[in-house]
């Protein structure tokens, strides 16, 4: 029992220090590549788009809507008004049960047209479309659907009725930043190489002033839940996935708004209405063409923040979430099983997937191991203190520096908030986030790998919706 | 000095004596805690910053901004004298090099805002030159950092119509990539004499992506504005990477060089790649060249889609 011991105590030790090394690697990586990005994409490339629209290549977004009466004019307001000249919006009604459909027909004046769609990728039936008899909403197109009881099914929907050769997936929750279009296209253009993806830094649109669709101050979330998700968003956006930017070695980009190369998207089969992490899946299925087909391709990421999303107010909504990722976290390595330390598939192979078993995927489950573990050398009066508390400091610190680190590499990109108090709030947070919510986190993760064996239906866990200027009767579905 | 070398030796004993992995973790809490604090102190330094152009500009623009607002929307043309009065300055006043860059974003901020309504050009150049804003960017083009360079070329081209093409003369073939392709870029865009040498230069080509299409689309334009675009027929030929041809085919059709049209349809039958057919017949169209059609019909079943039903 005593090696047992001893070999799990130096296990556990240089699993959180390789865990460290590597986010200390991506913070400088991250950094470095913020920087260099800052110097390259400027204004004055944005302002090609519109000095230039003959040249501005078209883009489409896709948002698929299910019963969101709430927010879903003010969101489809927000996104006429992108400014870039080039773009259309396909809002994908997915058998809404409420007037989502009847408050886009009244408010965009919609009328039917002719059904001339083909089904490229796999999904359920497109009863109609509707197009603007208003000039002014040209852009937009709304597909109405048979419920195909995931958003994976509601995004093949819309992928295949884009016409451009690029498309933005996004939440119908998000509030998309002004001059998002032209700052995620900019990646795309400026590479030899092509770009099959390309994610942006997405916060919570929770505690923001919003009128009529745009946000016209942006703050923390005020509750507790969406605080702590700020910062791990930051975290992921900015340390993360900057960094593995860098090495072309992204995970995933993410569901709530990513802009995809839809050619590859249709090629792969599109969305996976089965998978609950149907943004890592499409990544890694994406890659994994190129790789047989083997092409050079590049997923990129940029700093800036371009969507606002609304985050979990509250545990019971957190735990619909981080469940529903955990199960789709176990889903991606049970179906991608074959490409795990798999060389001939690359850096998603040998690089990206590993990283994602070792350091994401097995992470709650050494953590929750570890809590159990403590309480056995508790009971067994085992337990060092002093190297305890040292320890305990240790791991605390950690997560500290990378949060702090966060915000600087957030502020350096652009000033969010108004107020230096409010970055200061998030750093106070982050201290607190060790003991308040990761535990949460750690379990609900667990639970999700647990529900992925145990459960045999799942539906897509209802997002609790509150709108954005004050809290409001929420619609439940 | 002795109770500190006391001390540190004591700590240092201390320290010897625990095993190895303590002594790790607590060099790793030491950097750790370094790099936590020079965050802290990063991410207040970055709030001054921040903070202190904000209120510079602030202060900038409330002094001039309505000033500026004025001498930009001015029907009539001011002399520099007048402006100089108007602003309270002479051009003689040396500017604090903060306030040169205040000046810049807010001239062209409130240029950007007034083009479409009043922009008085004559007033806006008198005014720059008033405030020595060219001079400036030219001095930290010519002293600055890789970075700084590539922001004061940016902020020339979009200060001045007529840049002067010197400055950036010495950076067209500078190692770092993003400071010769603006250099480059700009060269073109202003230079009078032989402002397309670089079309075919072997790494301009190899290097060449779609954003560097829109880039140069951006300079033909203002080429052909001043009536200084030759005929792009030139560097087709020359030319290696596919993309820069059809590039150049595609900003045939549409600046409507008509004069190309013989050597378009002569390339049409010589070559064999169906991508640059399927551009040139676009353009030819474009160009209302009637004897394309003729010409495609014979050719038509040869060739695969993209052709066939374009």
């Amino acid at each position: 029992m005593d090696s047992v011991v001893f070999f799990y105590q130096y296990l556990v030790y240089f699993y959180a220090i390789s865990l460290i090394s590597i986010n200390l690697f991506l913070a400088v990586l991250g950094y470095i590549n913020i920087r260099k990005k800052k110097v390259k994409y400027t204004e004055s490339e944005e302002s090609l788009f519109t000095d230039n629209a003959e040249s501005a290549p078209g883009i489409s977004i896709v948002t698929p809507a299910f019963n969101e009466e709430v927010i879903v004019v003010e969101n489809v307001k927000s996104m006429l008004n992108l400014d870039y000249p080039t773009f259309e919006l396909l809002v994908i009604n997915d058998g809404s049960k409420d007037r989502t459909l009847d408050l886009l027909i009244e408010h965009f004046e919609l009328s039917e047209v002719p059904l001339e769609y083909s089904y490229k990728v796999r999904c359920q039936t497109v009863k109609r479309i509707f197009k603007s008899t208003n000039p002014e909403f040209h852009r937009l197109t709304v597909i109405d659907k048979v419920n195909g009881g995931t958003k994976a099914d509601a995004m093949n929907a819309g992928v295949n009725y884009i016409k451009y050769d690029y498309f933005i997936n996004t939440d119908v929750d998000c509030i998309l930043s002004p001059d998002t279009l032209k700052k995620v296209i900019l990646p795309v253009l400026d590479s030899k190489v092509p770009v099959i993806a390309v994610g942006a830094t997405m916060r919570m649109v929770n505690g923001c002033e919003v009128e009529d669709g745009v946000i016209t101050r942006v703050k923390p979330p005020t509750r507790f839940v969406p605080t702590f998700q700020e910062t791990e968003y930051l975290r992921s956006y900015l340390v993360t996935k900057m960094g593995w930017s860098s090495l072309n070695a992204i995970p995933n980009v993410s569901g709530g708004f990513g802009l995809f190369k839809s050619r590859l998207v249709i090629d792969v089969g599109g969305f996976d209405p089965l998978s609950h992490a149907e943004d890592m899946d499409i990544t890694t299925r994406m890659v994994a063409h190129m790789r047989q087909k083997g092409e050079k391709y590049k997923i990129d990421q940029i700093a800036d923040t371009c969507c606002w999303t609304e985050g979990p107010s509250n545990l019971e909504v957190l735990r619909r979430q981080r469940t529903r990722w955990g199960r789709g976290l176990m889903q991606i390595f049970v179906v991608h099983r074959k490409l795990l330390f798999n060389r001939h598939y690359g850096r998603l192979g040998m690089l990206v997937l590993p990283y994602s078993f070792f350091f994401e995927f097995l992470a709650p489950i050494i953590e929750a191991s570890g809590l159990i573990f403590l309480i056995y050398l508790l009971i067994t009066q085992q337990v060092n203190f002093t190297t305890f508390w040292l320890m305990l400091l240790f791991v605390y610190f950690i997560g500290l520096t990378i949060s702090m680190i966060t915000l600087t590499l957030d502020l350096s990109v652009k000033k969010q908030y108004k107020n230096f108090t409010e970055y200061l709030r998030l750093a106070l947070f982050s201290s607190l986030e060790a003991f308040l919510y990761h535990p949460f986190v750690v379990f609900f993760s667990i639970t999700g790998y647990v529900q992925f064996f145990t459960r045999k239906t799942f539906k897509w866990g209802a997002m609790t919706r509150e709108g954005y200027a004050r809290p409001i009767k929420s619609t439940k579905v | 000095m002795d109770r500190i070398n006391f001390y540190f030796q004591f700590l240092n004993s201390e320290f010897a004596g625990f095993p190895m992995l303590v002594r790790i973790t607590v060099i790793v809490i030491t950097l750790v805690a370094i790099i936590y604090i020079s965050s802290v102190i990063r991410l207040f330094y970055l709030r001054n910053k921040i903070d202190k152009y904000s209120r510079q500009l602030y202060n900038i623009r409330n002094k001039y901004g309505l000033a500026i607002k004025d001498i930009i929307c001015n029907p009539l043309n001011l002399d520099k004298a007048k402006i100089g009065g108007i602003m309270n300055i002479t051009e003689n006043d040396n500017k604090m090099n903060w306030q040169k860059n205040i000046f810049t974003d807010l001239v062209l901020g409130l240029k950007e805002q007034l083009s479409s309504e009043c922009l008085n050009k004559d007033n806006y150049l008198n005014l720059i030159e008033i405030l020595r804003l060219e001079e400036y960017w030219e001095k930290e083009i010519s002293k600055g950092s890789v970075n700084r360079k590539i922001e004061g070329i940016r902020k020339l081209n979009e200060l001045t119509d007529n840049v002067i093409t010197g400055v950036v003369a010495p950076y067209l073939y500078h190692r770092n990539d993003g400071l010769q392709k603006i250099a480059r870029n700009v060269y073109l865009k202003f230079e009078k004499v032989d402002a397309f040498k670089f079309l075919l230069d072997k790494k301009s080509e190899s290097d060449f992506n779609r954003l560097d299409e829109i880039k140069l689309h951006s300079s033909f334009k203002k080429k052909a504005e001043d009536n200084e675009l030759p005929l792009l027929t030139e560097w087709i030929e020359n030319s290696e990477n596919i993309n820069f041809k059809l590039f150049l085919i595609r900003e045939i059709a549409y600046f409507h060089q008509n004069e190309s049209t013989p050597y378009l349809a002569d390339l049409l039958e010589r070559s064999t790649n169906s991508l640059l057919k399927t551009e040139i017949t676009k353009t030819l169209n474009v160009l209302n060249y009637d004897e394309v059609s003729s010409n495609l019909s014979s050719q038509l079943k040869q060739y695969n889609k993209s052709l066939q039903y374009k």
